[in-house]
Order: structure tokens, then C-alpha cells, then sequence
């Protein structure tokens, strides 16, 4: 049985969670981003847990490509939810997924996780840093992930080696927050004091 | 068998006070066993050499000893233009410029040749094509000088006019090091127009100076285009103007504007040929007044200072608000505070600092510097300079025991004020005893008595202060200069005349020195103002024992001070430097460091340089004053003034002229769908929309305008009509063009050039006003209680990019900010709650084998606070508390405020372990973030309007910013905090560079000082472009830089050499550090480019050139 | 006769309105009869006195020349008759500013002349305005009546 305001922070994860998605490239309908708290318990009812809320979606672009966002039960994560996770996704045919979790992973499901990350992609987000959209802040400005053939533009234009431009960490919260790979890179428009605009581009490592 | 242990022992001893010998060879501070370190011989080893300031690496690597310098005592002289330096001759002698001898200036070299080494102008030796190199001591020089060919060099003593580099230590900025001319003069010391003090920060107390000379044409060339006093009158900082006048100059230009000085002829004519030595032509005014004498006003003289003759084409326009504005009326102002100066007549206004001082972007020097050239505003400082030392000669201006007494008036007034001010202070203890104090928002009793006293004793110096400036007479020297802007401030004169005031140690009162008082004079516990370090004395009645004693300590605090932060800055702008020192524009207008990697893509955001912003906020012009200069100097003769539609076609071709030159380029073209240039042009575009915003503002709106469109008129009242609205606001198309013009190609010469060492620069704006920080340490962040760290120290914790901050803020938006309950009831959520402080009561009981604790909760204080607690949320606080080590049955709830913790144990133990428990349980936070100290509601909106609307947000004083982001009630995306790691942890990189570029501009603008934003744009590119936040410490430049020489030579030596030997590391020499080590040129600015094509070496020929080839 | 560009008789109203700042000069506040102009000049009292209530003659002219030829801009001191023989106070200056004031769908103009440093304020109907044109050199002449 949840309490009052843990439904209202379960609401709120899995409003950011959606709008997280919509922003990767998945197939998110407006609604699911715009439901009220009314509607979300309406739809999840009386005898509400977490590992109920389970989200599976397709990408826009190609509907094989498919996540999964699970909520564990246990405050602190172990093996044994990881283990069960992936065999879903086994089963389901999924290769990334994301765990949504109260406190935390247990060391062993850090290894764990790292150890199956040749065959699953499986991210972890605290519940915490999830209950406001960080994207939305207003110190933060907008990210885009270049596609490979931009990329190689903007290395040709600026003539250098990827390595040699401005870097973004991995584990940084934005990067984590659109799923970023070592490689990838992002155009950040951000609004300038002198200029309006200025655009920026980071290497993810 | 014991002599062969006895031999091992011995073997093994020689063979660790070998070990030992080996390794103080090396390193001479390498900890060694006792047993070894007997001989205390003070050895050093490499390491010793190689490290520190005076190592090889920072004394004589990164810099070295060198010859033709000199250096002595600096005095001033206005007589000199300000790009001279009165060099005396006995240097003239010693230094010498190898001058190779050529058709124009054999003569002249045969000559010096001929004088020797002693006489003036003489030359010390001859070197020929060959190498071979002769002195001229011997009286053969006379043989030598006949034999003087082409070709030969002649290294004659310095000259007038000869290229040299002045430089004043400590060199905090570029500025700290010009090129002037020299001017060989008798006596001993170098001299220098005092206008040129402020960006060497000298004086003539007995500072001294450096200068040396260039040796070869190419590096005079350099020194005079890039260093030249000429060329550097702005700083790169923010664009203001550096050199100008100052103290007499202000004094007497002041003095000479006043309305009320008026010169005959015969005067006038004299202090006219005051400004050029009488050898300029000038054209005399008409007379001011004609009838009924002749007389002309100090004004017009300032009009022919600016202009002198017909001649000269420089129009100056501009309007500054001097210090005593009395903020209406414009030029019609009373005080004649307004300065107006219109086509280079000077219409109203008595010139002070804000005109022509340093330190303000639209002054004389500024406009001047700007509209026309650096030449025009170097003479017009220098005529002023001539003017202004020979007028107040003439006139006279000193001080005297008179300028500080006080009046009749004044003494009375400052009885009154102090008495009515004392009775406050008196009210207020007698209130803080009794405890009816009304509290300050966050502040408990003893805080508040201390605002609310301090407060009081502000006022009465600064009333006095203001009856005491009101009661000077005009002539009075102190407020003179006080009104220029020459010296002193009204707090100095009120403290000479009036009253000393509060005296302060660390942002408060004078503390405690003995048991419960300050000194013994007072009683224990006294809190009344003459106890607790206020003077009431002035300087010139004197202060009384006491007083004196208070004044010292205030007077200690502020030299122990700048004791402490000189060093402290120093080594802040050592790091910034070493941080910064590679980063250059490129021709690409990116900023990369020396591994090329890019750190901004375009410089700023708009590519601009930071030295030729003309506007105050940091934009590159100032719309205003160019509009009104068009107007002014194009006068609308005969030509119609322009309707709104007219205008706004004229702009549309102007502009769109222009957008498409630009877009025209082939690289416009090439990138379109991901143009590199899509920043570049973003500026201009923004530019472009700023430019016709300001138009659109500039619209005629005359009220006669309206008239006159909205209704019929008869023709001839027409007529007139629409010439008066056209005089008022109109705009012809001339001066419409003119203006655009003006504005655009002004634009695009704004651009920084490619090859700017832009880092350095911005490491000098951001190192140089460290220095000048004063010791105002902590701030109120809006209410009296909340403190922010400030000056050196906060602008040290945000470029080291420190873990653990001092005062760490986090500025919490709420949803809905206009109900003071949910705020509260907020507060209650975020404010960290001790179960102590709910509790009515935490009582044990005992029984033989188990023990209890009881806990009731203070219903009536918790609803009060609005906090949701009761005796399951604290269950289950307990429960999750670490380290308690209870069981969930040990915690029984017995109702909704009451609780039962039951512990089982042995008879023993149990005892100790109940008090534990207890301690520990008291302790538990029920409610709200464990890293949170308390915060504060603070309403933005006007307090004196109560009816607006309220507009709450609460300070939190902590870190968890991720936490208080998630409390419900809490507005997320408008959370910040001021601690930088902890935004980076949650918000991310991006964010942290806003961060760092905020913080810096709010620590320098608290403090009054203004920097250009681009400078902290880089900064905090550089710290964040790894993609962490990296500090300007050891551990953050290690992981920015790549080279070993670099490193080496900034901190740890040792450690970064032996690394590098070690693993084999390659240092390709590319950055700054590196290549002065080298002793290469360095690849920034001229250095960047190198020309690759073979030229056949062109034959010189000497003489003059035949007249038919 | 030369055309002079206003004419009329004024009255001191006030001396030195916000108080005495300068010693040798000090700002009038006059009204005038015929136009109804309110008047700011700032006078050097040391050569010519002025004192409330007195009455006095104001004249703006371009030219001093009697033929009415403009001013030549250069300043050419000679015995030569001319406009200011029948005043005693006579001032050169320049007009910097026409600017306009509404008040009551009254509007007014104000003509702001400064005589190396010393201001005047006219201000008044704006057809009297439509006269002066900026940056013209204008002469104030003075005699009391």
C-alpha cells in the first residue's frame, strides 16, 4: 500500500520518465505526458505498486527498437529484480531498458548490470532525479544529438578530430537524461546575453 | 663468522648512507633516517634548483635577466605628451639602440661616433658586416667615425623619440607595460605625464619604474603598433577609458567651467597659449558677453581646448550627468551638473570626473577615442594637461586648518542628530533587555538589537555628513576636489569636519577585547554606542582615548587586509594566467587552446572585443549618443524630416544592403544546412533587430506631430508647425543615413582579430580588479540575516571550483509565490526539524530488564510551523535514521503524539545505553533535508506597496539542491543554488557554466566593478570544456594542459618531470609557457603566422634613387 | 532697421529660483507682457545687476550689424555702429535645443539657448518657436526700462 505522497511522487517520476522518452525518440502519446495526478491514479487504481507502472515503448522511427522502464519494489536495488528484468526483456525481445529505483543499487547490481551490458543496455535513474525535469531548467539549454553524417560535417567545417572538441561526461546528468553514448554529439543551443544565440557542440565521453 | 656480520653490517650501513647521498643529490628534502641526517650541511639538489620561484624554471626559464633596461624614481611632468617618457641622460648614456648607418643619418651617426661614450649624444661602439665589433672609448674613434660606411651599425646612445618599454611592477595587466617615446632630459628621474598614472597604478611617492629598449626595427615597430600608449588608452576589461586626467587636472577643469568665471581679453588670450605653448593656431571666440565689457566664460575656453581652430574637423557630441546632477532639468540643472557638448562647444555643464576622468565610457576621452581617434584624444589630453598644470599654478589651490572647521550651524545640528540617535540606541538596549524587541525576519534577539543599532549609528554620520557637505562654502578645497572626482570622498570630509563614525572590525561593531566589554572604561555588558567603537569626534576636534583605540583596531583590520589578500590575489592570477595563456582566437573564429582543441566556437557568442564595447552594459555601441551625434553634425538644412513609413524604407535598404553582402560570401553559402558561420551571423542578426528596434524608439512622437496629422490646420499654420516638430524630433535622410552608417561599419570593425591572445587578456580582467577588492567579505543576500561569502574569497572558491563553499545558497522558487501559508508550510518541508524541537517531552523509564523511552509531540508548536508530523512520520523517521540500530517493534505507536521506544538489554549496559538512545533520538530529523541549516522566506515584491502582489521565495541555506528541487510545493526548474560542483552534479555541465559566469559577474558587480561578460564567457568555457567543472588549481589545469614544461613550470616540478621521464612523454611546444622556456617565438598574435614562400633576398641599395632608371 | 527675431518687455519675477549657487551669476525667472513667455537666464550679476520686480526690454537678434548682414562667426572688435549701442547688457550665444511640453492639450515650446555657459530657457507659444532654427548664433540684448 502506497501512502498519499508517494503516489504523488510516483506520479511525477513517470511524468518526467515519459517526457524522457518522448525526448529519446520514442513513440510517447501526448496524453500519457499530460495526464493529471486524478487520471494517473484512476488509471493504476486503489492496490497501485511500483513494479505495476512498468512501461514498455517503441522508437519513432523504427518500432523494433523498443524500451523498458521498470520500477523495482525494494528501496535498494539487488541482483535478483536486475536478473528478473532481464529475462522480460530476453522474453520480450528488448535490448535497452531503464530501472527507476527508491535508493539505490546494491554494488553487486552495478556489477551486474555491467556485466550484461554487451547484450542489454540497462541505465538506472534514482527516483529523486526524477521528480523534476532537469531538462526544463532554466539554467539548462537545449541539447540535440547530432546524427553521424552532422557530425562529420561539423569535424570537416571546424577541421578537428572529435577529441578535440568541447566534451560532456557520460554520467552527466543531460547526457543520462537522453541516454548519450561515448562518441555520440550533442549541439547545445544556448541563449546568449551578447548574441541572442549561441550554438555549441559537445563530444560525449 | 662475527667479523663477516660485522663487515655486512658495515656493508649495509655504506650502503644506505649511500642510498641516502644518492637521494639528497637529488632531492635535498627527501626525509631521511635519523641515523644519515648527522652532517647538516646545507646542501641542495636538483630538485631544490629546479623548483620554486627562484628555480630554474620560474627564475630563469620562464624569465630571464636582460640587458639594456634600466630603472629609477618616477616623478610627473604635464608638460610631456602623454606617449613620452623624460628619460634622464646619465641612463641615455648607458642605454644604447644599434642603429645601422644608412645615406639619411650617416651624418648625424658620424657625429655620435665622433662624441664617444661620454658625451651626449655619443655612441658606445661600431659593429661592421663582419662581425667584428669595435669600442669607442679610445680616442681612435675619431678615425672610426671618418671611416663610417652603409651598412655598418652604430650603437649609439638613446635619442629623442627613440622607442622604449615602461613598465611598473606589480604588472597586473597589459597595460602595466607600454611603449612610449623616449625624451632625453637632464636630472635624475624618469618622468611621465600624470595622465598615464592609472594603468601603471603609480604614484610618486617614491615608486620606481622599469624601461628597456627594443633592439631591432622590428621589435620597435611591434612595441609601438601594439603596446604604444596610443593604442591602449582603453583596457580590454570592459572598454572604458584608462588613460586620462586626473587630480589637478579634474581640479582645475572644474574650477575653469564653473558659469561664474569670466576672463577679459588680455586672460583669456594668455590661458589660451597656455594649452599649446602659444604655437598652435587659435581661433578667438565672439566674447560670451559683449556689453558691457567684453568677457568670455571658462566654457568657451574648454570649446577651444576642444577645438581650436576652424580647421580641425573633430565634432564632439555628448551629455554626461557629473556627479552633482541634481537628476532633473538636464542642462538647465541648478548646479550645472549636466554636461553638454554640442559640435565641440561646450553648452552647459562644470566638467568633472565623469567627463573626463578614467572609469567611464562616455566621457570626453571615450567620445573622443571613439568618433574620431586615439591621435585626437591624446592631444586633447595633453593640451588639457598643459592648460590645467599652468592655470592652477597661476590660481592656486591648497588646504588649510580653516577648510576643516566646522560652523555654527553644523555643531549645532550634529548635537541634535547625535543626542536624538544615542536616545534611539538606548531605547533599543533597554527593549533587547526586556525582550520586547521586535525580531528581524531570521534573526534572534542579540542580531536583531545589533542591525537595529548599527542601522541608527549609520544614520547619524551620514546625517551629519549631509548638513556638514550642505554648510561648506564653495571654495572650500576638500569639497572641491570631492565634487571633481580628483580626491576624497564627502565621507572623508564629513569624517574631517563633522564626525568619525562607526568603527568596525569584520562587519561588525568592535568586539570584545575583555571579560564581557570592549575596554575597561565601560561597564560589563555595555551595548551603547560609545562602548562598542562609536566616535563621535571628528579629526579636528580630536578623538578621546577610547575613540582613538576603536579607530586603530578598524584601522588594523584594513592594513592586516591588504597584507593578506595581495598575496592572495597574487597567486589567484599566477593560476588564471597559467590556466588561460594559450587560448587564442583563431582565423576561424573559434578560441583554442595550444592542442588545438576548441574551447568556444565563437568568441563571446558574437565575436566582439571587449575593448571596444562603447556601451556601458557591454553592447558595442551606444545607439543613443551616435544618433544624437547625426543629428548634431549633420544639420537638417532645407531637407524635409523623414514620416515613420519614410524611415522605416530607408532602414530596410540600409540593412538588407548589407545582410545580403554578407550571405554573398562563399561560405554563407557552402554550410547552409549547418553553417559554422550560423553563430557569426547570429550576432550580426541580433545586432541587425537591436539596431531597428532603437530606430522604431527614435520615431517621431512630437505632440505638435500628432496635431498636425490628426487635424486640419490652415496652410501657413501648417507650415510652421511642422518645422518646429521637425527642430524638436525629426529625422532627415541624410542624418538617418548617416547614423546607419555609421553604426554598421563601426559594427564590423568591432570584430576581435584573429591571432588575439584572448586569453591572457581575460585572465588579466578577471586577476587585475581581484587587487582592488576591498574588505567587504559578506553581503545580506536580501534579508539581514542571510550572508553570502564576497570579494577575494568567493571569486577564490568559484575558480578553484571548490568542493565545500563557505555560505552555499540554494534560491528556491515556489509554485505558487503569493500565499505566505504555503510558503511556511514549504519552509516546514525543506527546514531540517529535530525531534527535540517537536518533542514536549522525551522521558525514560526503567524497569529491572527492559527499559523505555517516551515521547510526546508538541502538537500546538507543530501546527504553528505547518509541518505534516506526527507519531508515525516519526516512526518511520526513526526507523530510517542510520546507525540506530532499533528494531520496527521497538517502536510502538501509541496514539498520534505519543510514542514508546522499548529496549531489551543487560541490567548492565542498560542504563548507559537508555542515555544513548536518548541523545541519539532527540536528534532525529522528522522533517525536512538533513543538509539543510534553515531558510528563509523572502517576499521580492516592493515592501512599501503592500497591495502589489506578493512574491515569495525562499532562501535555503545548505546544499542538497537535488532534494529541495523534489519537495512538493517547490518550483524545480527556477531552483538554483550558488554551489557550482553541486549544480554540475544535478543540473549538468551546461548548467554549471551559467553558474560559474553568473556567480563571477554577481561577486565583481557587488563589488562595483564591471567586467566584460566575455571574459567570464571563457572562464567558464575553460573550466567546463573537459566536460567536468575543472578548477584553476594544480589538479584542474593538470588535466586541461597536455605539456610537461607547462606543467612543470606552474607547480610540483619535480613531480611532473619525473612522471614525464618515466613514461617517455613528448612535449611538442606549442603552448605560451613552453615556448618562452624554449626561448622560441610563441604562436599567438604576430607570432601565428609564418610565411612559406622562398623570397630572393632584396638588394639594398643605398643612396638616393636615381631620378631616370 | 535690422529685423530682430523676438522682441519684448519682461519682468523679473524671481532671482535664483533653487537658491544661490554661483557668486557672480545668478538665474532670473522674468515673464513677458506681450507674448506671455516664461523666461530662464542666467546673468552676471556682477556686471549688471538685477533685482526682482525690474522691469526690462529683451531682444533676440542673428546679427549685430545694423544692415541686418549675418554674423560673420568671427569676432571683429571696431567702433562700428551697431545694434548694441542702444542696450547695456548684451550676450553671444548658440541654440542648442527646441524641445516641446504638453499640458491640457496646451502645448508649449521651449527654446534653450546657452551664451557660453550662461542658459536661457524661453519657453512659450510654439509659433514664436518656429522662428529659431538650431545651432543659429543668436544675441541677447538687454536694456532696462
Amino acid at each position: 500500500m502506497l501512502s498519499e505522497e508517494e503516489i504523488s511522487r510516483l506520479y511525477r517520476v513517470r511524468k518526467t520518465v515519459m517526457q524522457m522518452l518522448s525526448d529519446r525518440g520514442y513513440l510517447v502519446d501526448d496524453s500519457e505526458i499530460e495526464m493529471t495526478r486524478s487520471q494517473f491514479v484512476q488509471k493504476y487504481g486503489e492496490g497501485m505498486t511500483r513494479e505495476g507502472l512498468v512501461i514498455l515503448k517503441p522508437s519513432r522511427t523504427n518500432p523494433s527498437d523498443q524500451i523498458f522502464v521498470f520500477f523495482p519494489d525494494d528501496p535498494k536495488v539487488g541482483v535478483k529484480p536486475i536478473t528478473i528484468s532481464t529475462k522480460r526483456m530476453a522474453d520480450e525481445g528488448v535490448r535497452r531498458a531503464i530501472l527507476v529505483v527508491q535508493q539505490g543499487l546494491t554494488p553487486f547490481a552495478k556489477n551486474c548490470i555491467s556485466e550484461i551490458s554487451s547484450k542489454f543496455h540497462v541505465e538506472y535513474f534514482l527516483e529523486a532525479e526524477l521528480l523534476t525535469n532537469i531538462k526544463e531548467h532554466i539554467l539548462v539549454p537545449q541539447h540535440q544529438l547530432l546524427t553521424p553524417e552532422e557530425k562529420k560535417t561539423l569535424l570537416q567545417t571546424y577541421t578537428v578530430k572529435d577529441t578535440q572538441l568541447p566534451r560532456i561526461l557520460m554520467n552527466d546528468p543531460i547526457a543520462r537524461y537522453y541516454g548519450l553514448r561515448r562518441g555520440q554529439v550533442v549541439r547545445i543551443i544556448r541563449p546568449s546575453e551578447t548574441a541572442g544565440q549561441y550554438i555549441t557542440y559537445r563530444f560525449v565521453v | 663468522m662475527s667479523d663477516q656480520s660485522s663487515q655486512s653490517q658495515s656493508l649495509t650501513n655504506n650502503w644506505d648512507s649511500l642510498q641516502v647521498e644518492v637521494a639528497q643529490y637529488i632531492n635535498s628534502d627527501v626525509r631521511v633516517p635519523l641515523q644519515y641526517s648527522e652532517n647538516t650541511k646545507p646542501l641542495s639538489g636538483f630538485v631544490q634548483r629546479l623548483k620554486g620561484k627562484h628555480g630554474r624554471f620560474r627564475g630563469n626559464l620562464s624569465g630571464k635577466r636582460v640587458e639594456f633596461t634600466g630603472r629609477t624614481v618616477i616623478s610627473p611632468d604635464p608638460n610631456l605628451k602623454i606617449n613620452e617618457v623624460a628619460v634622464p641622460i646619465l641612463m641615455a648614456q648607458i642605454l644604447s639602440y644599434p642603429e645601422r648607418v644608412s645615406h639619411h643619418n650617416i651624418e648625424r651617426l658620424r657625429q655620435c661616433v665622433r662624441n664617444g661614450p661620454t658625451k651626449y649624444p655619443g655612441a658606445k661602439f661600431i659593429k661592421h658586416p663582419d662581425g667584428t665589433e669595435i669600442s669607442l672609448t679610445s680616442k681612435v674613434r675619431h678615425r672610426h667615425a671618418d671611416d663610417l660606411k652603409y651598412g655598418y651599425i652604430v650603437c649609439r646612445h638613446l635619442q629623442d623619440g627613440d622607442i622604449i618599454l615602461f613598465n611598473r611592477q606589480p604588472s597586473l595587466h597589459r597595460m602595466s607595460i607600454m611603449s612610449h617615446r623616449a625624451r632625453i632630459m637632464p636630472w635624475r628621474t624618469l618622468r611621465f605625464n600624470e595622465s598615464v598614472c592609472n594603468p601603471y597604478n603609480a604614484d610618486f611617492d617614491g615608486d620606481e619604474m622599469n624601461m628597456h629598449v627594443p633592439q631591432t626595427e622590428e621589435a620597435r615597430t611591434e612595441a609601438l603598433m601594439l603596446m604604444g600608449v596610443q593604442n591602449n588608452l582603453c583596457t580590454p576589461k570592459n572598454g572604458e577609458i584608462l588613460v586620462a586626467s586626473t587630480q589637478d587636472f579634474l581640479t582645475s577643469s572644474y574650477l575653469i567651467t564653473r558659469k561664474d568665471t569670466f576672463y577679459d581679453r588680455a586672460s583669456f588670450s594668455l590661458i589660451c597659449s597656455y594649452m599649446g605653448d602659444a604655437m598652435d593656431p587659435i581661433d578667438l571666440p565672439t566674447p560670451a558677453l559683449v556689453k558691457p565689457v567684453e568677457l568670455w566664460t571658462g566654457k568657451q575656453l574648454f570649446s577651444i581646448l576642444l577645438r581650436p581652430h576652424a580647421k580641425m574637423r573633430v565634432y564632439v557630441n555628448l551629455t554626461v550627468a557629473e556627479k552633482n546632477y541634481g537628476k532633473s532639468g538636464e542642462t538647465m540643472c541648478p548646479k550645472d551638473g549636466f554636461v553638454y557638448i554640442r559640435n565641440s562647444e561646450l553648452i552647459s555643464g562644470q566638467l568633472g570626473k565623469a567627463t573626463l576622468g578614467n572609469g567611464s565610457k562616455d566621457g570626453l576621452y571615450s567620445v573622443l577615442l571613439r568618433d574620431y581617434s586615439a591621435h585626437a584624444a591624446a592631444t586633447c589630453m595633453n593640451r588639457l594637461a598643459k592648460l590645467s598644470a599652468r592655470w592652477i599654478g597661476n590660481h592656486g589651490f591648497s588646504i588649510g586648518i580653516n577648510d576643516v572647521q566646522p560652523g555654527i550651524v553644523l555643531n549645532k545640528e550634529k548635537k541634535v542628530t547625535i543626542d536624538k540617535g544615542y536616545g534611539q540606541c538606548i531605547d533599543y538596549i533597554g527593549s533587547y533587555k526586556s525582550g520586547s524587541l521586535d525580531l528581524l525576519p531570521g534573526c534572534n534577539n542579540a542580531e536583531t538589537l545589533e542591525a537595529n543599532i548599527t542601522g541608527t549609528l549609520n544614520n547619524i554620520r551620514e546625517r551629519t555628513a549631509n548638513v556638514c557637505m550642505n554648510n561648506l562654502h564653495w571654495r572650500n578645497s576638500p569639497l572641491i576636489m570631492s565634487q571633481c572626482g580628483s580626491k576624497g570622498s564627502p565621507i572623508n570630509i564629513a569624517q574631517m569636519v563633522a564626525c568619525v563614525g562607526q568603527q568596525s572590525v569584520g562587519g561588525r561593531r568592535a568586539p570584545n577585547g575583555f571579560v564581557d566589554r570592549t575596554l575597561p572604561h565601560f561597564e560589563r555588558e555595555a551595548k551603547d554606542p560609545d562602548a562598542k567603537g562609536f566616535v563621535q569626534n571628528s579629526f579636528y576636534t580630536g578623538l578621546s582615548a577610547t575613540e582613538f583605540f576603536f579607530h586603530t583596531m578598524g584601522g588594523r583590520e584594513g592594513l592586516v587586509d591588504t597584507a593578506v589578500k595581495t598575496a592572495d590575489t597574487g597567486y589567484m592570477a599566477r593560476r588564471l594566467m597559467k590556466a588561460l595563456e594559450d587560448l587564442s582566437v583563431h582565423y576561424d573564429g573559434t578560441v583554442r587552446n595550444a592542442s588545438v582543441c576548441i574551447v568556444q566556437f565563437v568568441y563571446g557568442g558574437d565575436a566582439m572585443d571587449p575593448g571596444q564595447m562603447e556601451e556601458k552594459s557591454g553592447l558595442p555601441l551606444n545607439f543613443e549618443r551616435l544618433f544624437m551625434k547625426a543629428k548634431a553634425t549633420c544639420p537638417a538644412v532645407e531637407q524635409k524630416s523623414l514620416s515613420i513609413e519614410e524611415i522605416d524604407k530607408t532602414m530596410d535598404e540600409i540593412i538588407g544592403d548589407r545582410l545580403s553582402e554578407s550571405t554573398g560570401t562563399p561560405e554563407g553559402e557552402s554550410s547552409q544546412a549547418f553553417s559554422a558561420s550560423s553563430n557569426k551571423e547570429g550576432g550580426m542578426e541580433t545586432f541587425d533587430n537591436s539596431l531597428r528596434k532603437f530606430i522604431q524608439k527614435k520615431y517621431p512622437n512630437s505632440d505638435l506631430m500628432l496635431k498636425l496629422n490628426g487635424k486640419e490646420h490652415p496652410d501657413e499654420d501648417k507650415g510652421y508647425l511642422e518645422k518646429i516638430a521637425s527642430n524638436i524630433c525629426g529625422v532627415t535622410r541624410q542624418q538617418l543615413m548617416v547614423f546607419l552608417e555609421t553604426c554598421i561599419s563601426r559594427y564590423s570593425l568591432k570584430k576581435i582579430e584573429g591571432g588575439t591572445a584572448i586569453g591572457a587578456i581575460g585572465a588579466h580582467s578577471i586577476g587585475e580588479p581581484g587587487t582592488q577588492m576591498t574588505l567587504k567579505t559578506f553581503h545580506f543576500a536580501g534579508v539581514a540575516s542571510m550572508n553570502v561569502t564576497l570579494g577575494v574569497p568567493r571569486i577564490k572558491e568559484i575558480i578553484n571550483a571548490a568542493k565545500k563553499i563557505n555560505t552555499p545558497i540554494i534560491t528556491t522558487a515556489l509554485q505558487s509565490d503569493n500565499n505566505e501559508i504555503i510558503a511556511k508550510i514549504v519552509k516546514g518541508r525543506i527546514e531540517k526539524t529535530l525531534l527535540e524541537q517537536v518533542a514536549k517531552s522525551i522521558k525514560t523509564s526503567q524497569a529491572s530488564r527492559s527499559a523505555s523511552i517516551v515521547i510526546t509531540l508538541d502538537m500546538t508548536k507543530i501546527q504553528g510551523a505547518h509541518l505534516s508530523v506526527d507519531a508515525y512520520t516519526v516512526k518511520e523517521s526513526i526507523l530510517k535514521t542510520k546507525r540506530m540500530k532499533l528494531k520496527e517493534q521497538q517502536v510502538k505507536v501509541l496514539d498520534h503524539r505519543k510514542l514508546e521506544i522499548v529496549m531489551h538489554a543487560d541490567k548492565k549496559k542498560l542504563q548507559f545505553e537508555l542515555h544513548g538512545l536518548k541523545n541519539k533520538i532527540s536528534k532525529v530529523v522528522v522533517k525536512g533535508i538533513d543538509t539543510v541549516e534553515r531558510a528563509i522566506i523572502l517576499n521580492e515584491a516592493k515592501e512599501k506597496d503592500p497591495s502589489a502582489n506578493k512574491k515569495m521565495k525562499l532562501l535555503v541555506e545548505g546544499t542538497g539542491l537535488l532534494s529541495v528541487m523534489g519537495i512538493e510545493g517547490v518550483e524545480g526548474r527556477k531552483t538554483t543554488s550558488n554551489h557550482i560542483i553541486e549544480v554540475q552534479h544535478t543540473l549538468g555541465i551546461e548548467a554549471a557554466r551559467k553558474k560559474i559566469i553568473d556567480e563571477i559577474q554577481y561577486t565583481m558587480s557587488s563589488h562595483g566593478m564591471t567586467i566584460d561578460i566575455r571574459h567570464m564567457m571563457l572562464l567558464a568555457d575553460l573550466m567546463t570544456f573537459k566536460g567536468e567543472v575543472l578548477g584553476i588549481t594544480r589538479y584542474g589545469v593538470q588535466k586541461m594542459k597536455d605539456s610537461v614544461l607547462m606543467l612543470a613550470s606552474f607547480e610540483r616540478t619535480s613531480d611532473h618531470l619525473f612522471n614525464a621521464s618515466a613514461h617517455g612523454k613528448v612535449d611538442k611546444i606549442e603552448g605560451v609557457s613552453e615556448c618562452i622556456i624554449m626561448g622560441i617565438p610563441v604562436q599567438i598574435g604576430t607570432g601565428m603566422l609564418k610565411v612559406r614562400q622562398s623570397v630572393k633576398p632584396i638588394e639594398l641599395t643605398y643612396g638616393p634613387d636615381p631620378i631616370i632608371s | 532697421m535690422v529685423e530682430t527675431l523676438f522682441e519684448d518687455i519682461f519682468r523679473v519675477d524671481e532671482l535664483d529660483p533653487d537658491g544661490k549657487k554661483f557668486d557672480r551669476v545668478s538665474r532670473i525667472s522674468a515673464r513677458s507682457e506681450q507674448f506671455d513667455m516664461l523666461m530662464f537666464l542666467d546673468i552676471n550679476t556682477e556686471i549688471y545687476p538685477m533685482r526682482t520686480g525690474d522691469k526690462f526690454m529683451m531682444v533676440l537678434a542673428s546679427t549685430l550689424n545694423l544692415d541686418g548682414t549675418p554674423d560673420s562667426g568671427y569676432f571683429a572688435p571696431g567702433n562700428k555702429k551697431s545694434l548694441a549701442d542702444k542696450f547695456d547688457y548684451v550676450m553671444q550665444g548658440k541654440l542648442y535645443r527646441i524641445s516641446e511640453e504638453s499640458r491640457e492639450k496646451q502645448v508649449k515650446a521651449d527654446i534653450f539657448v546657452s551664451f557660453g555657459g550662461l542658459l536661457m530657457q524661453l519657453k512659450g507659444d510654439p509659433s514664436i518657436a518656429a522662428r529659431f532654427e538650431l545651432d543659429q548664433k543668436l544675441f541677447i540684448l538687454i536694456r532696462k526700462v
